[in-house]
């Protein structure tokens, strides 16, 4: 070999090796599907007129990205980043297993995995960690992870609105895998959950929301809309759940009602999974094979789902009086109203029905396998082509005065939720009334001393209160030394200082 | 009148004597009117000045010397301080040897006044004890001063001349200022009560 | 501490009204209260956070729900007046304050008050902090109001045991009540009348406000108002495991629902049926509004009849075993969180700790020194009457 030769190799091999450290370490390009050109399609296509537009729900109107990106590689904990990071950061975690609980008590923090080659970032709760990701901040993303054996759930809102929850793959992760509670405003798409012991994806006391393109199987419920209004539920693949989607009111939560709820072109197929629930869970009393159920839930919408192989009911509509495991709640009606079953193709269902279904077809003279079972009061419910399936309960309904549910594409705002703050304008009277005043009155002693004195002492000097209360010293003997209210903002020290000095009783 | 006159004497007499003095050099002209141990003299309407944080005493006699102090025409006695400090104090006067030596001196007893104690108590934590302290033994970290142990008399006038408009008004006069808008918040018939409360305070 | 510190610096600062002195009503609002249109009205920076449905409960940064406010400086001083007055029990023995004493946030410490005679009732005290936001009232969430509520108390035989007419004339033969009245309801024909007197106590209930805790430092932004312990602990408490934040929702740590827990009674007395008897509903055995935890550990024993002494008892019951304490033979619809957890120790001390982050006494009212009554504070000394009264006093 010429020495020519081998110095080449040894080029190539470094070159390699280089490169490799490159690709290990360099921050990842990540290019946003949300945004950005859409597809213009083929010329020919329109060439006869308007083509119609899409229906494929992106994306929601979120708070403009404005911070920096953050990265967090393995080794590292995602936590610490968070805790660093700012309204409008974007956090990029890096394929390794990461074992802790995230929370996001902040806005604008979107967190994203990176999938490198298919490694994507595993949060993995060892059958220990409670929750993988909790967050209560508004406009949250958290998409691309891996997330396995919580014991909660594997994603958790707790009143975040305008949030993304997309593209993560969840195994066993305990109670939920998807659960946004209490927010406004958001989608669940592209999401595979599987081996959840309640609901895979489970919208708990929300309002326009929607729920697309996951994939949801070995779970007790595949998609569990609870008293929530103006969702959608569309083109999921929902598959051998105990139930498959669910629209219930639950009796006993603050908030009371569900209705405006569209289940359509979802594929719910064999949804007959043991039902392995926790004692007492009021999914614990679904039982096996139900594809749909709807239970006190008002205006449900089902259209064009293709219903097959659930062998105790393609759709189950229920009031709270004939559901095992629910309580009572005088403020929440327990029947299932305007409920509206359109076309969907439906096939082998009800093979292997339960008891209680199998009586109430004898009341109706009817035997074989079920797609329809109305048990319950449910009033002002509609449905059309009813010939082509088998129902119990139904016959006596209308016919719905629509047909499709076409002209709604999607139940989000057209405008985000707003952001939580503090008008500037009254900034200094709500921290004034809200925090000094616990300890100054206007005149008086109270805790601290009077406000009157904090005018004369500051009379033409509100910068200088501003910076006192965010770093007090002890100046009297006989007072208790003033606890820092450095937690305020800048600005909001000033406007209360500068309120404080200007009020008059 | 003829106070002024005595006092102006007494002090001139003093002074041309050269007598010779442990404490600092012009504490015997101040000792004229506030005596020996800076007990004040409620006759002259001199007040106490023994155990007064020093920097009180400087900004004061700088506020005197300076015309901050002491300029008001409703105010004589406080002229004819005035005048005092111009004449026996120049920038050559070491003020914190001579406040030094009146803040070491103890603090004279003082005649307490009758007045109803509850309620005076009550205005007096409510409203000056913030920067005064709950006892009346002064603040320097809030520039206000001794109360305790001070002349009743003098004190009642000097919280009228804040009121009034007085004294508080010059726009160097910070603590001043401070005061005079205080003064402004204690209703006047309840003032003869907050001294007799200052009164009683050891 | 706090609160001794401020007492200590009340007693000594304050006047009492010396006696025989006329009474005279606040003309200005408690803290955090803006005066307008003379009424008081309630301001806090969780009014600019939205709430779902405005229910007002949710997550950190999460709205109000509706509230009780608007009341006059002096209704609400009246009521204060009231509150602190034993003229309103039968025989002079008990005020409200007996058995919601403010250094025990407003709760007593027994297990089941004390009633009149030394009567044990069946529950115990509930605090009455931020009950101005609160629909319902009673553990068995049989009152929709704060004035349906005070009836109860004021003439219940084994409470304070009082008739409207004996009440009444008591408080018209009084020497400074119609006064008082007259002060507080100066348009209308019949000042001193019972709607009134049930109007002003609610007006000072509505009065106590505890929303300025470290927690709330944390909810609204300042994340190092916690320490790691307490935030892990708030991490537990929120946690789908644990799911204590399902029924004890911020911001006002309830969600104002009847839940069947199954709690204990205390040893040797039978089952309290609770709810069920409200809503006539079987499905309600058993069940109890779900109480704000704000400053909860003020107002230990804990639980409707106070089976558990610790803060830490209460939190481990959780963790014990769905219906465990249910009475054999006893069909309880226990409610759906209640599930075994599996917390570690660890966790439970972790909640316990994050808990004492919820204290807040900041708004804590003056009380009377003296009452217009003539007579002498009971609160402190409800097991002893002859105790001289504390000295307190007003700005």
């Amino acid at each position: 070999m010429s020495k020519g030769k081998l110095l080449a190799l040894v080029l190539i091999v470094a070159a390699f090796f280089a490169g490799r450290y490159f690709f290990a370490t360099g921050p990842v390009q990540m290019t946003d599907s949300r945004g950005g050109a859409s597809y213009g399609g083929n010329q020919e296509a329109t060439a006869d007129g308007e083509r119609r537009s899409g229906s494929l729900v992106r994306g929601i109107h979120m708070a403009p990205m404005t911070g920096q990106v953050h990265e967090v590689r393995a080794g590292e904990k995602i936590m610490d980043t968070v805790k660093l990071a700012q309204s409008g950061d974007t956090i990029h975690v890096y394929p390794g297993t990461y074992s802790e609980t995230v929370y996001i008590d902040k806005d604008n923090i979107r967190l994203v995995g990176i999938i490198e080659e298919g490694q994507r970032a595993t949060l993995d709760g060892k059958g220990h960690l409670n929750d993988a990701i909790l967050y209560s901040g508004n406009d949250i993303v958290v998409e691309n992870f891996l997330i396995t054996k919580y014991k909660g759930n594997a994603i958790m809102g707790q009143a975040g609105n305008n949030f993304e929850i997309r593209n993560n793959i969840i195994v066993d992760t305990g109670v939920y895998g998807i659960f946004p509670q209490l927010g406004k405003n958001g989608i669940v798409t592209h999401n595979v959950i599987s081996g959840i012991e309640d609901a895979a994806i489970y919208v708990g006391m929300s309002d326009n929301i929607h729920v697309a393109h996951n994939h949801v199987f070995d779970s007790v419920a595949g998609i569990e809309i609870e008293n929530s209004r103006h969702a959608i539920v569309e083109n999921n693949f929902v598959t051998n759940n105990t139930g498959g989607i669910l629209a219930f009111i639950t009796p006993g939560l603050p908030v009371k009602t569900t209705y405006d709820v569209i289940i359509r072109n979802n594929f719910i197929v064999g949804n007959n999974h043991k039902n392995f629930a926790a004692p007492g869970s009021t999914v614990a009393g679904i039982p096996p094979g139900t594809g749909i159920l709807i239970m006190a839930a008002d205006e449900v919408v089902v259209e064009g789902n293709i219903i097959s192989d659930n062998k105790t009911a393609g759709i189950i509509i229920t009031d709270h009086n004939n559901a095992p495991n629910t309580t009572i709640d005088p403020e929440s009606d327990p029947a299932p109203d305007k409920v509206a079953i359109l076309d969907n193709l439906m096939s082998n269902n009800g093979y292997d029905s339960i008891d209680e279904v199998k009586a109430l077809m004898l009341t109706e003279f009817k035997t074989g396998k079920v797609d329809i079972v109305r048990v319950g009061v449910s009033r002002d419910s509609c449905i059309i082509n009813r010939h082509q399936y088998v129902t119990v309960g139904v016959d006596k309904w209308a016919e719905c005065g629509f047909t499709h549910t076409g002209d709604v594409l999607t139940y989000l705002l057209d405008e985000p939720v707003p952001p939580r703050e503090i008008d500037p304008a009254e900034a200094g009277k709500v921290a004034y009334l809200g925090i000094c005043a616990g300890c100054h009155t206007y005149t008086g002693r109270m805790i601290g001393p009077p406000v009157q004195v904090i005018q004369a002492l500051y009379m033409d000097d509100p910068q200088g209160l501003a910076d006192y209360i965010a770093n007090p010293v002890k100046k009297r003997d006989d007072y208790p030394q003033m606890p820092p209210q450095d937690y305020l903002d800048p600005a909001t020290r000033l406007a209360v200082a500068e309120y404080m000095l200007s009020v008059t009783k | 009148m003829p106070r002024t006159l005595l006092c102006t004497s007494l002090l001139t007499l003093s002074v041309l004597a050269g007598t010779v003095l442990a404490e600092p050099a012009p504490y015997p002209a101040c000792a004229a009117c506030h005596g020996q141990n800076g007990q004040g003299n409620p006759d002259l309407n001199a007040p106490v000045l023994a155990g007064l944080d020093a920097g009180y005493l400087i900004r004061q006699l700088n506020y005197y010397r300076q015309g901050v102090r002491g300029d008001h025409e409703m105010d004589p006695h406080g002229q004819q301080m005035a005048t005092l400090a111009k004449s026996l104090l120049n920038d050559q006067t070491d003020l914190q040897a001579l406040a030094a030596y009146i803040q070491s001196l103890p603090v004279p007893a003082v005649q307490p006044v009758e007045g109803d104690l509850r309620r005076g108590n009550s205005y007096y934590q409510n409203n000056c004890g913030a920067c005064h302290g709950g006892k009346g033994e002064g603040n320097a970290a809030f520039d206000a001063p001794r109360l305790a142990g001070q002349h009743p008399d003098y004190l009642k006038r000097q919280f009228l001349h804040f009121k009034q408009g007085i004294r508080g008004q010059h726009p160097k006069d910070k603590p001043g200022r401070r005061m005079a808008m205080m003064a402004n918040t204690l209703p006047e018939e309840t003032l003869d009560d907050v001294i007799a409360f200052i009164s009683q305070q050891p | 501490m706090k609160f001794l510190l401020r007492l200590l610096i009340l007693s000594i600062v304050m006047p009492v009204e010396a006696a025989g002195q006329e009474f005279v009503l606040k003309d200005s609002c408690p803290p955090s209260f803006e005066l307008r249109d003379s009424g008081c009205y309630l301001v806090s920076r969780y009014q600019f956070y939205d709430s779902l449905q405005n229910r007002g409960v949710g997550g950190t940064q999460t709205g109000l729900p509706e509230y009780r406010d608007g009341f006059s400086p002096q209704q609400i001083d009246l009521g204060r007046y009231l509150f602190f007055d034993p003229i309103l029990s039968r025989d002079g023995s008990l005020s409200c304050a007996s058995c919601h004493q403010p250094d025990k946030g407003f709760s007593d410490g027994q297990a089941r008050s004390i009633g009149i005679d030394g009567q044990v009732t069946r529950r115990g005290a509930p605090s009455l902090w931020n009950v101005a936001f609160l629909k319902r009232l009673f553990w068995d969430a049989r009152a929709d109001s704060l004035e349906e509520q005070a009836l109860g108390p004021l003439f219940a035989p084994d409470e304070m045991a009082n008739t409207p007419l004996q009440l009444m004339q008591a408080m018209e033969s009084s020497e400074h009540y119609p006064a008082l009245f007259a002060q507080a309801y100066p348009q209308t024909a019949e000042p001193l009348s019972l709607e009134n007197l049930t109007h002003a106590l609610a007006a000072f209930q509505s009065s106590l406000v505890s929303l300025n805790s470290r927690y709330d430092r944390y909810a609204l932004g300042h994340h190092q108002a916690l320490s790691e312990e307490e935030i892990a602990g708030m991490n537990v408490y929120r946690s789908f495991v644990a799911r204590c934040a399902e029924c004890h929702t911020p911001p006002l740590f309830t969600n104002q629902q009847v839940a069947v827990i199954g709690s204990p009674e205390p040893e040797g007395l039978p089952l309290d049926v609770g709810a069920e008897k409200t809503f006539n509903a079987a499905k309600l055995k058993g069940g109890f509004k779900v109480p704000s935890l704000r400053n909860i550990v003020r107002t230990a024993p804990y639980m409707h009849s106070g089976r558990f002494d610790s803060l830490r008892e209460a939190v481990e019951f959780y963790t014990k075993g769905r219906g465990h304490a249910v009475p054999d033979g006893v069909q309880m619809q226990i409610h759906w969180h209640i599930w075994e957890p599996q917390l570690t120790e660890q966790e439970i001390d972790d909640i316990v700790t994050f808990l004492d982050a919820l204290t807040d006494e900041s708004l804590m009212p003056s009380i009377p020194g003296r009452l217009p009554s003539g007579l002498a504070a009971v609160h402190d000394n409800s097991n002893n009457k002859h105790n001289p009264p504390r000295e307190h006093s007003d700005e």
